[in-house]
């Protein structure tokens, strides 16, 4: 009888040590995006423009960022993103990344009137997998360094192990995304902060996610 | 290693194979007690890994990876003819979560596990009836010794933390000179701590041939939904509301008429809050 309660020994060993999970890897194509631009810059002053590069993880990467104008008699720009205009007109500005680009078209003008969305971004809840994620919610700008984003009292979700919130490009998947913390509660209104205003207008769903089992909860997407 | 995506819908009618957390109900010798003085030991190992889940509609969903195993002591005993005492003890219950990678290898989620024991049911059986059809009422006392937050993130269980007591039916009966038997089990299970109580099931038969026992056993479990809603399940082997039809096939193999072993599996053909995986489970016996 002995052998056998040795064999349930190593039956027990072998099969109950940890192991690793590799997760499938999610291909994005790379991209750079202006997220701090303006329609109009009075001829004679500045405006900072901001880029981010996402790399094909979907990650923000910081990599040299070639800035350029098509025209230089009308705008200037310098490697840094500071533009000013120069002349009046109207021409297109360029930032490059690798092999990826992103454009404004910029006027130089009597005033500088920016174009980035500082306006609140809304949108609503859905259940994903069977769980019920319900309400809505809105993300704000607090100042220039700060954004709130905000569940609203109609806010529901199914319990869980491990909830947390992301904000993420991949309605299916928290990949290239970024963590906002674990959720407060399942009813009722909450926030939560981050002091990345760069973000602002940068990712397309909020998800609620059970980082332990890697389950999408529920999602929604901006609607603005 | 495992490929991470994340829904399959459609693959509840397979039939899945299931995390059957059956081992607890599934010795208790049905309707028949053991006689005075009498009694069956069993040092038993329960093991399951799975990396998929079945939601609350009973979908499959892919989770990382977890797992639940316990070493167990099973021991029946008669005080009298008509009173047997059981006991299902998990001395070593061990759970864990895998570590997460991406395909570089970068690390995204550390693993981690639990070890304790685990909980442990302490029963009553008393015998009704004893002619052709043994009938006895069972009384379980589901003791909260397993850790029901272990681990770095609190999540890992060895135990659901709740102090619950069933009531069941079993009835048995023989054929063929002892070569064929079936029994069935009809039970109330009333939980405590949020969790809902349950109504449980259970049908088996059983084959002799040469050394060996040859037994099906259907169960199942139904919550009736009554616990509290804002409950939060730590992970899918204890968690709330479970509900499944199971599947568990067992071999027995007589070596002495005093001693043998056994080895068994859980498959489902529908399940919801459980995990989606084989269930093992191997052990040595004994009778006195």
């Amino acid at each position: 009888m002995n052998k056998w309660i040795y064999l349930l020994a190593i039956a027990l060993s072998l099969t109950s040590c940890i192991g690793t999970d590799v997760l499938e890897e999610e291909i994005f194509p790379e991209r750079v995006q202006i997220v701090s631009s303006a329609d109009t810059i009075k001829v004679g002053e500045s405006f900072q423009f901001i880029a981010l590069f996402f790399n094909t993880s979907g990650e923000m990467e910081d990599v040299a960022l070639n800035w350029r104008s098509l025209d230089n008699s009308i705008i200037e720009i310098n490697q840094n993103g500071l533009a000013t205009a120069v002349n009046g007109g109207t021409t297109q500005l360029i930032v490059e990344a690798n092999a990826v680009s992103d454009t404004a078209l910029v006027t130089a003008g009597a005033a500088t009137v920016s174009s980035t969305n500082t306006d609140a971004r809304t949108g609503t809840f859905q259940g994903l997998n069977n769980y019920r994620v319900e309400g809505s919610f809105k993300m704000e700008l607090l100042g220039e360094s700060s954004v709130r984003l905000s569940f609203e009292d109609d806010f529901v979700a199914s319990n869980g192990p491990g909830l947390f919130i992301y904000l993420t490009n991949n309605e299916n998947s928290i990949s290239g995304g970024i963590e906002l913390g674990e959720l407060k509660e399942t009813r009722g209104a909450q926030f939560y902060d981050f002091d990345q205003a760069d973000l602002f207008n940068v990712y397309s769903y909020v998800m609620v996610y059970c980082k332990p089992f890697g389950v999408p909860f529920g999602r929604g997407a901006f609607e603005n | 290693m495992k490929q991470q995506s994340f829904i399959k819908v459609g693959l509840k009618f397979i039939l899945a194979i299931l995390a059957l957390f059956y081992a607890a109900n599934s010795y208790a010798g049905g309707g028949w007690p053991q006689p005075k003085g009498s009694g069956y030991f069993k040092l038993g190992q329960y093991s399951i890994i799975a990396d998929s889940y079945f939601t609350p509609a009973g979908d499959i969903v892919d989770i990382t990876t977890t797992g639940f195993h316990a070493t167990y002591l099973y021991g029946e005993y008669g005080i009298t003819d008509k009173l047997t005492t059981t006991v299902y003890f998990p001395f070593f219950s061990r759970s864990t979560l895998n570590r997460v990678e991406d395909a570089s290898g970068e690390l995204v989620q550390e693993g981690e596990s639990v070890n304790s024991l685990g909980d442990t049911d302490i029963g009553f059986k008393y015998n009704i009836i004893n002619k052709g059809v043994a009938v006895s009422a069972l009384l379980t006392l589901g003791l909260p010794l397993g850790n029901p937050s272990g681990g770095a993130s609190g999540l890992l269980q060895t135990g659901d933390g709740e102090f619950n007591q069933m009531i069941s039916i079993d009835a048995s009966k023989s054929f063929g000179g002892g070569k064929f038997y079936a029994s069935a089990m009809l039970g109330f299970n009333n939980r405590t701590q949020g969790f809902s109580d349950e109504i449980r099931y259970g049908l088996e038969g059983g084959y002799h041939f040469s050394n060996f026992w040859a037994i099906m056993r259907i169960d199942g479990r139904t919550p009736l939904m009554n616990g509290n809603e804002d409950f939060i399940p730590n992970n899918g082997i204890f968690s709330n509301n479970i509900e499944f039809i199971g599947f568990n096939p067992e071999l027995v193999y007589e070596v002495k008429d005093n001693w043998g072993f056994s080895v068994g599996a859980g498959f489902a053909v529908n399940a919801k809050r459980i995990l989606a995986a084989p269930a093992y489970n191997a052990g040595i016996y004994l009778k006195i």
